[in-house]
C-alpha cells in the first residue's frame, strides 16, 4: 500500500521525528515527498546548522550548572535544523536514563548527551560500548566500585534489563558473570580508565558462551543476542510511532537490525516509511512529553522564550532534562497527566500566548495570521492547523469561534473585526485555549 | 507500568472499568492517580492523645546544608572559637539557650519559642556514612533511606498509607515555594500539588485583558465538558476540570483569608503566609512543605547566613502569630531540616564546606520543649573532620509520625526507630 503523501502525514513526520515545525516547514516536507523528507531528516549531517552555534554562543550558558545546562539543550532542540538528531538524542537520554542527582556535575551529564548526539543513529554496538565507558554512566551505575573479587552487578544488570535485552532474556548467572567482565572499568581524573589490576581476567560464561571475556566481549555478545533485535526496535517504534505494536511490525524491524549489522539508521528509515507510522493507530496517540510540548509549541508559533524560564515550567510538568526520576527513564503516557502538571501545561500556554516582548519573551501574533483567513471560523481553522494540526470536533470548534466573537460583557459582539486590539486580545486568547485542549496534549 | 497508563489501544470501556473509582469521584479527589485504591487504614496505630488525624505538619527545608554550629552555637567551647577564626560568634552577641549553647543572633523568635517550652532542639542529627552531595543527601533525607535509592518519599508513604482518613484528598498535602515536587512528597497513589506561588496555582489568563477572563474560562470549561468517545480526551478533560476547580478553590480560600499579621516580603515568609491561607481554609490539609534555599555557604558565610536566618526566624514567628490569631496553633507542628551540616573548621574563604550532623527543630504548642540528644563533640571527629551524629534523623521522623500524625512509623519508614518523646502526652 503506497502512502499518500499529504500535509497531515508530513506534519506527523515532523512532529515525531523532530519537534514539529511551522506550516512553511511542513509544506516544504510536502514538496520533498515521503522519501525525500525521510532522507533529509536522517542524513542530518548534511544540513547546515551554523546558525544554531551562533544562537548558543550568544546566550552564554554556564554549562557547569544544572538549570543553564537544561536551557542550553532546550535551546538546541528549538533552533537546530538537525531536528531528528536532537530527537534521537532525547530518545537515548530516556533510554540510558542517567541523572545529575547522582552525578552532580552538569558538564559530565552534557558529555554523555554529546555521546548520544554523536552516535544518534550509529551502530547499537558502538553505542553500548561507549555508554559502558561513559564517565556519568560509570558513576550512575556504580561501575567504579566493580572490582575483581568484589563485583558490583548494577551496570551488568541494567545493561541487560533496561538497555538491551529486557527482563526474562538472561539469567542471574549471566549478570554475575558479565559483572566480572566489567570489573576494572572505572574512572581516573573523570575519564574512562581500564584498571587492569582490578580486572578479573578469569574465564566467564555469559549466554552459554565461555571465554576470558572483557566488557567489549559482553557488548558483542549482547547485540548478537536474539532478544536485542526485538527489544531495541520495539522501544524505538514505541517512542516514535505507537505503543504495543503488532508482532509482525517488530519482526520486520528485527530483521533490519540483523541485516544492517545493528545500525540504527536503517531501522528508523523503515519506521518512518512504514504504513503503520501513518496509520490511524499512530495519529495523536502519544501523550506529548513536556519537552515535546514546550519545544514544539515555540517552534510552531515562531516564538522566542527566554531559555532560563523554561526549566521551571518543565519541572512543573514533571520532566526535568538531565534528571530522569530513575534509571528506567520517564514512564510517559498518562503519567504526564495529573491536575498539578496539567495546570502547568495550561499556564505555560498562557505564558507563551501572551508573550509581548518583555524579558526576552515574544510571540509575534500578527505575523501568524493568514490574511486570507479573516472570519472567526477561518481563524480558528488556521490556528488549529498551525498548532498541530489539532483535530477537534465541531462542538469544540464552535466553542472557540464563540470565544472569538464574545465581547467583554460575555455577549456576542455586533460584528467581528480583526483590528489590532482584537488580534492582541482574542488571537492570543485563542492560542491559549487551543493549547489547553485535551487534543493538544497529544502528538 | 500498568496497562491503564498507556494511552494507546485503551478502550473507553477498559478505561472506565479500571478507572471508575477515580472518575466517579474525580471532582472530589483530583490529586489521586489512577492506581487501584488499596488504602491501608491499619497504618494508624493506637497513639497518644496528642496525635490525631486533624493534626498538621509544616515541614521547613533549609536547602544547601545549614551550618548547625552557627545555628545552635556551642558558645563556651574553645574548639569552636579556634575552628572558626572569622565566623565564631562572641558570647555577647548570641541568644542564650543553656549555659553552653546559644542561638544565632537572628533567632529571636526561636529563643522565645524555647523559653515558652514550645521548641524541641534535637542536637547532632544525622546517619551513618553521611553523603555530602546535595542531591543525594537531599534524597536520603526525603526518602528516609541512606542505603537504597527509593523513588517515593517518607511523607508520600504516609499519604499513600492513609488515604481518605476523614479527609477529602484535595490539598491533603501541598508543596509551597518549591520548583516541582520534593521527593519527600512523592507517593505511589497520591499526587501532591506543587504550588510555587498562589498566582501560579491558578488557571491563568491574559493579565492585560482581565475583562476577557470570564470568556476564556467559559470556553475552557465548555471544551472540557464535551462527551468524549476518545478515552484519553475524556481523562484529560476530567483531570483538567479538576485542576481548574482545585485552583479556584485555593484562590477562594486565599482571598477569604484575613490577617493583620505582618509577614516579611521575602519569598519564604510569603510562602508561609500562603500556608496560613491554606490552613485557614479548612481544606483538610495534613502536610505542608516549604523550602528556602541558599544555605550552601562556602564563601563569606556570615552575611548570607544572617539574612537567611532572619527570614526563617521572622517568617516562622509571623506564621505562629497568625496561627494563634486564627485559633489553630494547637493543631500545627513545625519542623526544620537540612540535607547536612557544615565542617567544624571554617575554610579559607570565610565560609564552611559540606559537613555532617546538625540540629533539627520541632516546635508547636503540643511540643515538649527542651534539648534532645547529645550535642556532638567538636574534638572527636570523623576522618573528614566532620561531627559524628548522636541521633538518627529517622527517629525524629518516627517521633513525629507516631506522636503527632498518629501513624505507624515503622511501616512508613520501613524499619523501627525510637521515639524521642518530644511531644506532650
Amino acid at each position: 500500500m503506497a502512502i499518500e503523501w499529504s500535509y497531515r502525514n508530513a506534519a506527523q513526520l515532523l512532529r515525531r521525528a523532530g519537534f514539529g515545525g511551522t506550516t512553511e516547514e511542513i509544506n516544504r516536507f510536502v514538496g520533498l515527498g515521503l522519501e525525500g523528507s525521510v532522507d533529509y531528516l536522517l542524513n542530518f549531517e548534511q544540513i547546515d546548522d551554523s546558525a544554531l552555534d551562533a544562537i548558543l554562543a550568544k546566550n552564554n550558558f554556564d554549562l557547569t550548572k544544572f538549570r543553564p545546562a537544561q536551557s542550553w539543550w532546550l535551546t538546541r532542540m528549538i533552533f537546530t535544523q538537525r531536528q531528528f538528531q536532537e530527537k534521537m538524542t532525547l530518545f537515548w537520554h530516556g533510554h540510558f536514563a542517567t541523572s545529575i542527582r547522582k552525578i552532580a556535575r552538569a558538564e559530565m551529564m552534557l558529555s554523555q548527551i554529546a555521546l548520544f548526539r554523536r552516535l544518534a543513529v550509529g551502530n547499537f554496538k558502538d553505542i553500548l560500548l561507549e555508554v559502558s565507558k561513559d564517565p556519568a554512566m560509570i558513576i550512575w551505575l556504580d561501575n567504579n566500585t566493580n572490582i575483581k573479587g568484589k563485583p558490583n552487578e548494577n551496570y551488568a544488570r541494567e545493561l541487560f534489563e533496561l538497555f538491551s535485552l529486557g527482563i526474562g532474556n538472561y539469567t542471574e548467572f549471566d549478570i554475575r558473570e558479565a559483572a566480572r567482565a566489567f570489573t576494572g572499568w572505572t574512572l581516573r581524573g573523570n575519564q574512562f580508565f581500564f584498571n587492569a589490576s582490578q580486572h578479573d581476567d578469569g574465564s566467564k560464561t555469559v549466554f552459554g558462551q565461555t571465554g576470558n571475556w572483557n566488557g567489549d566481549d559482553i557488548v558483542n555478545l549482547t547485540v548478537k543476542h536474539p532478544a536485542a533485535a526485538y527489544f531495541i526496535t520495539k522501544k524505538l517504534f514505541e517512542f516514535f510511532a505507537y505503543r504495543n505494536p503488532e508482532q509482525a511490525i517488530i519482526e520486520d524491524l528485527a530483521k533490519v537490525y540483523a541485516q544492517s549489522n545493528y545500525s540504527i539508521k536503517p531501522i528508523m528509515r523503515k519506521i518512518f516509511t512504514s504504513d503503520a507510522f501513518y496509520s490511524e493507530k499512530a495519529f495523536y496517540t502519544n501523550v506529548k512529553s513536556p519537552t515535546e510540548l514546550v519545544v514544539s509549541s515555540i517552534r510552531m508559533l515562531r516564538g522566542t522564550i527566554n531559555p532560563a524560564l523554561i526549566p521551571n515550567y518543565m519541572a512543573g510538568m514533571e520532566q526535568e532534562l538531565l534528571a530522569p526520576p530513575t534509571v528506567k527513564g520517564w514512564d510517559g503516557g498518562l503519567q504526564w497527566i495529573n491536575t498539578s502538571n496539567l495546570l502547568t501545561r495550561y499556564n505555560y500556554a498562557n505564558f507563551l500566548a501572551t508573550a509581548r516582548g518583555s524579558n526576552g519573551n515574544a510571540l509575534p501574533i500578527e505575523s501568524l495570521l493568514n490574511p486570507a483567513a479573516a472570519t472567526p471560523e477561518a481563524i480558528v481553522d488556521h490556528f488549529l492547523n498551525m498548532l498541530g494540526p489539532v483535530e477537534i470536533d465541531a462542538t469544540a470548534k464552535g466553542t472557540l469561534v464563540e470565544y472569538l466573537q464574545k465581547s467583554d460583557s460575555g455577549n456576542p459582539a455586533a460584528s467581528f473585526t480583526l483590528d489590532a486590539g482584537t488580534i492582541d486580545k482574542k488571537i492570543r486568547g485563542l492560542t491559549h485555549l487551543i493549547m489547553s485542549l485535551p487534543e493538544f496534549q497529544l502528538n | 507500568m500498568s496497562e491503564i497508563m498507556k494511552p494507546n489501544g485503551i478502550t473507553r470501556r477498559g478505561f472506565l472499568k479500571r478507572g471508575v473509582t477515580f472518575i466517579s469521584v474525580s471532582l472530589a479527589t483530583p490529586y489521586m492517580m489512577m492506581h487501584t485504591s488499596t488504602s491501608d487504614h491499619s497504618v494508624f496505630a493506637a497513639a497518644s492523645t496528642t496525635a490525631t488525624t486533624n493534626n498538621l505538619l509544616v515541614v521547613v527545608r533549609l536547602q544547601g546544608g545549614n551550618d548547625g554550629l552557627n545555628t545552635v552555637i556551642p558558645i563556651t567551647d574553645s574548639v569552636y572559637k579556634q575552628s572558626r577564626p572569622t565566623l565564631a560568634f562572641a558570647e555577647k552577641d548570641v541568644l542564650p539557650i543553656t549555659e553552653k549553647l546559644a542561638f544565632h543572633p537572628k533567632m529571636k523568635n526561636f529563643q522565645n519559642f524555647y523559653k515558652a517550652g514550645k521548641l524541641a532542639v534535637i542536637n547532632g542529627v544525622g546517619y551513618p556514612n553521611s553523603n555530602l552531595s546535595h542531591f543525594r543527601a537531599t534524597d536520603i533525607w526525603e526518602t528516609a533511606s541512606p542505603d537504597k535509592y527509593l523513588s517515593e518519599g517518607w511523607l508520600g508513604n504516609f499519604l499513600d498509607m492513609s488515604i481518605a482518613q476523614n479527609h477529602s484528598e484535595e490539598f491533603r498535602a501541598a508543596s509551597i515555594a518549591t520548583v516541582g515536587l520534593p521527593l519527600a512528597l512523592v507517593g505511589q497513589k497520591i499526587v501532591v500539588p506543587a504550588i510555587a506561588t498562589l498566582d501560579s496555582y491558578n488557571f491563568q489568563t491574559d493579565n492585560k485583558y482581565a475583562a476577557d477572563r470570564a470568556n476564556q474560562v467559559s470556553a475552557f470549561v465548555k471544551s472540557n465538558q464535551r462527551t468524549n468517545e476518545n478515552a484519553f480526551n475524556d481523562y484529560v478533560s476530567k483531570t483538567g476540570l479538576s485542576a481548574y476547580e482545585g485552583a479556584e478553590q485555593l484562590q477562594k480560600v486565599a482571598s477569604a483569608y484575613k490577617s493583620n499579621v505582618d509577614y516579611g516580603k521575602d519569598p519564604f515568609s510569603q510562602g508561609l503566609r500562603l500556608i496560613a491561607q491554606i490552613i485557614s481554609g479548612g481544606l483538610g490539609t495534613q502536610i505542608l512543605f516549604i523550602s528556602i534555599g541558599g544555605f550552601d555557604t562556602h564563601a563569606n558565610q556570615a552575611k548570607d547566613h544572617e539574612t537567611l536566618w532572619s527570614y526563617v526566624d521572622g517568617g516562622l514567628g509571623a506564621f505562629y502569630q497568625d496561627l494563634t490569631n486564627i485559633n489553630i496553633a494547637e493543631n500545627v507542628t513545625m519542623m526544620t531540616y537540612s540535607e547536612f551540616g557544615r565542617r567544624v573548621r571554617e575554610n579559607g574563604s570565610r565560609g564552611t564546606d559540606h559537613g555532617t550532623a546538625a540540629p533539627m527543630f520541632v516546635m508547636g504548642n503540643k511540643v515538649k520543649g527542651g534539648q534532645y540528644s547529645e550535642y556532638p563533640s567538636l574534638t572527636k571527629l570523623d576522618d573528614n573532620g566532620n561531627l559524628i551524629h548522636s541521633v538518627d534523623f529517622r527517629s525524629v521522623y518516627n517521633t513525629i509520625l507516631e506522636s503527632w500524625m498518629g501513624a505507624d512509623g515503622e511501616k512508613i519508614l520501613g524499619a523501627k526507630f525510637g521515639n524521642l518523646g518530644f511531644f506532650q502526652s
